[in-house]
């Protein structure tokens, strides 16, 4: 059973089409990585999954049933835009969340209080959330998403806004939930974060997903690993598509795509023989790379030849 | 229903552990006991001073009659009786000892007074608007001088009195369990205070409402929230959580009126005249306050929460509340009407109007009862209503909460109630 699946989903707003046909599979116990430009269709999805806004057409499934009711109870979610009822108190508000997740009141104070404290921030608990500076809120806000021990836990942009401390802290708190067996999606464009944390991915670009996968995976089926040249002369090679699959010269600097099954080795031979060679470099696909390469692929293919 | 409860506790306490509530509560019934006894009380305060007055009586024949009939203490008269010759003399005189203060005023009572006809008493004084004062002397005066011109023509004055008395109007009101004398006053005063108490909660609660909502849009909280409520149970929380807050208040205001009709009555009824009918509100009248109250602020709060969900600030709202307070202020208006004839077929119509209901078929059950059929059929017309708007606000609301920037057109709501 996945932890969440979408099938051929859509959704519009006016003249625009924000999610087309999106197909998504997200395993459980994994962190997965929902990556895509702004604009993508990202928060949609999420707001779709979490049956704020309901799509135009298709599926979506929750732990295997129907994205409704008490299943999303077992969800905790963290919106891009994070906000709190400025005038209620700490252990208040978290516990106002606890029971809206269904725990038991005692119960949700009871963890809210040990969160607290595990954040520092034990001696908050029991001031307004206006008086709490913008990190604490933060915090707070992560507490509130996961107090109720969720099964799938969905962070809409974790990572933006935050100071590098905080960042960290973020990064242990999804590791740490992914060991109690809960799976973690995050949105983001950041495609370091990605890299670090990801087991699974999947890219959006225009409200579709344009690349779906295990990490390792994606990482291979892009793996021709790039060839970096610097050099001076005229570098003929590059137009031997037995070779080059694709380049991109600067005049004295080259990146190379190899042609498939042609090794890095091989095209040094070959400009050693044409050219000065001044550095040489291979260079592992980056997530970057492959997103870039990917969505302009997308867009390219779009304009009509 | 566990979550909804929840979130009615949150709107519930976060209200009434403010501050403005407390404030609010109490202020209201000082507001409206201030209304009404400041000017008793400073009535009360001017009555205790005395007034000298010097009456120059040109007819010679004043003084027996004025200080025979002297009743009130407070008014201390003076008559000198006066040739014209003397006129010019005394009014000089007089007015040196007005500028000088030693009297409040002098009055001059021509020669013809005692005859028929219309004749000018003429006064004197550096104050000329205390009407209090102007007004005992002119009456005294008055009935002095009708004393003599009765007696000149031969009559009883004490006969013509008594065969003069106009009549008094005794008001019995009829109702199921009986006739009630009931002065018309009073029963319009209660009346009258009990839909506007109506009106007044209506348009303050529904307000509350759509503030709530917006704070609940710009604290940006809502996502946060609707992933874990369905947007009706955040509706249903934010409106049932504030009514809850609004009838701990009526509850307050009642207490209130309770101690203070127990422990102000004599008083009460000694400076304002009402106090005793106010306790005699009937019981079915009170229960269908109760009724209408709670059934008008579910049908307002939910327009109101809808209207909150599609603005970004009040003062975006300002302009848009007005066909809505139109809809409270029409009844409102029409109360004057329905009040004479509460059952004309215009009456029985408008008070069938859902909007309308809250207001004019409790006033029409507080004047005069009307079939029970028509009041069975306005509630169940306006609980038709509300369950219609929550239904078509349920949907607004849920598109609504989560837009910020532009305000939606008129067409685009369509297309959500359309689609959601």
């Amino acid at each position: 059973m996945n932890a969440i699946e979408l099938d051929n989903v859509w959704k519009s707003f006016g003249e625009t089409t924000a999610v087309a046909g999106l197909d998504l599979v997200v395993p459980r116990g994994c962190i997965f990585g929902l990556l895509g430009p702004n604009g993508a269709g990202k928060t949609t999805t999420i707001r779709m999954v979490m049956d704020i806004i309901a799509p135009d057409r298709g599926e979506i499934r929750v732990l295997g049933q129907p994205n409704s009711g008490a299943i999303l109870d077992r969800v905790g979610y963290l919106p891009e835009e994070r906000g709190l009822y400025p005038k209620m108190k700490v252990i208040e508000l978290l516990e106002l969340f606890g029971v809206l997740k269904g725990l038991a009141r005692q119960e949700a104070r009871a963890r809210a209080a040990d969160w607290l404290d595990r954040f520092g921030l034990q001696d908050w608990g029991d001031k307004k959330v206006e008086q709490l500076s913008r990190g604490m809120q933060q915090k707070v806000m992560f507490i509130g998403t996961i107090l109720h021990r969720p099964d799938v836990i969905i962070l809409d942009e974790p990572f933006s806004g935050l100071d590098p401390i905080s960042s960290t802290e973020v990064k242990e708190i999804i590791l740490e939930q992914k060991e109690r067996g809960a799976t973690v999606v995050f949105s983001t464009h950041l495609m370091e974060q990605v890299e670090k944390l990801c087991d699974e991915i999947c890219l959006i670009n225009e409200g579709k997903a344009v690349l779906q996968g295990r990490l390792a995976e994606v990482k291979s089926r892009f793996g021709a690993r790039n060839v970096l040249l610097a050099y001076d002369g005229q570098p003929d090679f590059l137009y031997d598509t037995s070779l080059v699959a694709h380049y991109d010269d600067y005049g004295h600097y080259v990146e190379i795509q190899p042609a498939e099954g042609v090794s890095p080795q091989a095209i040094l031979e070959r400009a050693v023989r044409e050219v000065e060679v001044w550095r040489f470099e291979v260079k592992e696909p980056s997530l970057h790379d492959i997103f870039i390469q990917v969505v302009k692929g997308e867009a390219a293919r779009e304009v009509p030849a | 229903m566990r979550k909804t409860l929840a979130l009615i506790r949150k709107e519930f306490l976060q209200r009434v552990r403010g501050k403005g509530f407390w404030i609010g509560t109490l202020a209201l019934p000082v507001f409206f006991v201030g209304l009404s006894f400041v000017p008793a009380f400073f009535m009360h305060l001017s009555a205790g001073k005395e007034s000298k007055v010097v009456v120059v009586d040109l007819t010679r024949r004043l003084e027996q009659v004025l200080q025979a009939n002297a009743t009130d203490t407070r008014l201390k008269m003076e008559v000198i009786p006066a040739d014209s010759a003397q006129l010019p003399t005394l009014k000089e005189q007089l007015s040196r000892r007005i500028s000088r203060g030693e009297i409040d005023a002098a009055l001059f009572v021509p020669a013809s007074a005692t005859k028929p006809g219309t004749v000018s008493l003429e006064l004197y004084a550096k104050n000329v608007s205390n009407f209090e004062l102007n007004n005992a002397l002119k009456t005294r005066v008055s009935e002095a001088v009708v004393e003599i011109r009765l007696l000149d023509s031969g009559f009883d004055p004490m006969l013509v009195r008594q065969l003069t008395r106009g009549l008094e109007l005794k008001t019995f009101k009829v109702g199921k369990t009986g006739v009630q004398q009931r002065s018309a006053g009073a029963e319009f005063m209660i009346v009258y205070l009990l839909v506007f108490s109506l009106y007044m909660t209506l348009i303050f609660y529904g307000t509350f409402v759509m503030r709530g909502v917006i704070e609940e849009k710009s604290s940006r909280a809502v996502e946060t929230i609707l992933s874990m409520v369905r947007p009706s149970q955040l509706m249903a929380g934010k409106i049932l959580g504030i009514g809850a807050v609004g009838l701990v208040q009526y509850f307050l205001w009642l207490v209130m009126i309770i101690l203070f009709l127990v422990l102000g009555q004599h008083w009460l009824q000694s400076v304002a005249g009402v106090g005793g009918s106010v306790g005699s509100i009937p019981a079915g009248t009170l229960a269908a306050f109760v009724v209408f109250f709670v059934l008008g602020y579910l049908l307002f709060s939910t327009l109101w929460a809808a209207l909150g969900s599609i603005v970004n600030s009040e003062s975006e709202a300002q302009q848009l509340q007005f066909p809505l307070v139109m809809l409270l202020v029409i009844p409102f208006m029409a109360m004057f009407y329905v009040i004479n004839a509460p059952n004309t077929t215009v009456s029985v119509v408008l008070s069938l109007v859902p909007f309308f209901a809250p207001i004019l078929m409790f006033l029409r059950i507080a004047v005069d009862p009307p079939a029970l059929w028509q009041v069975a059929l306005s509630v169940v017309l306006l609980v038709l209503t509300i369950w219609g708007a929550i239904w078509v606000v349920g949907r607004i609301f849920r598109v609504g909460i989560l837009m910020t920037g532009k305000r939606p057109t008129l067409p685009e709501i369509l297309r959500w109630l359309r689609h959601a």
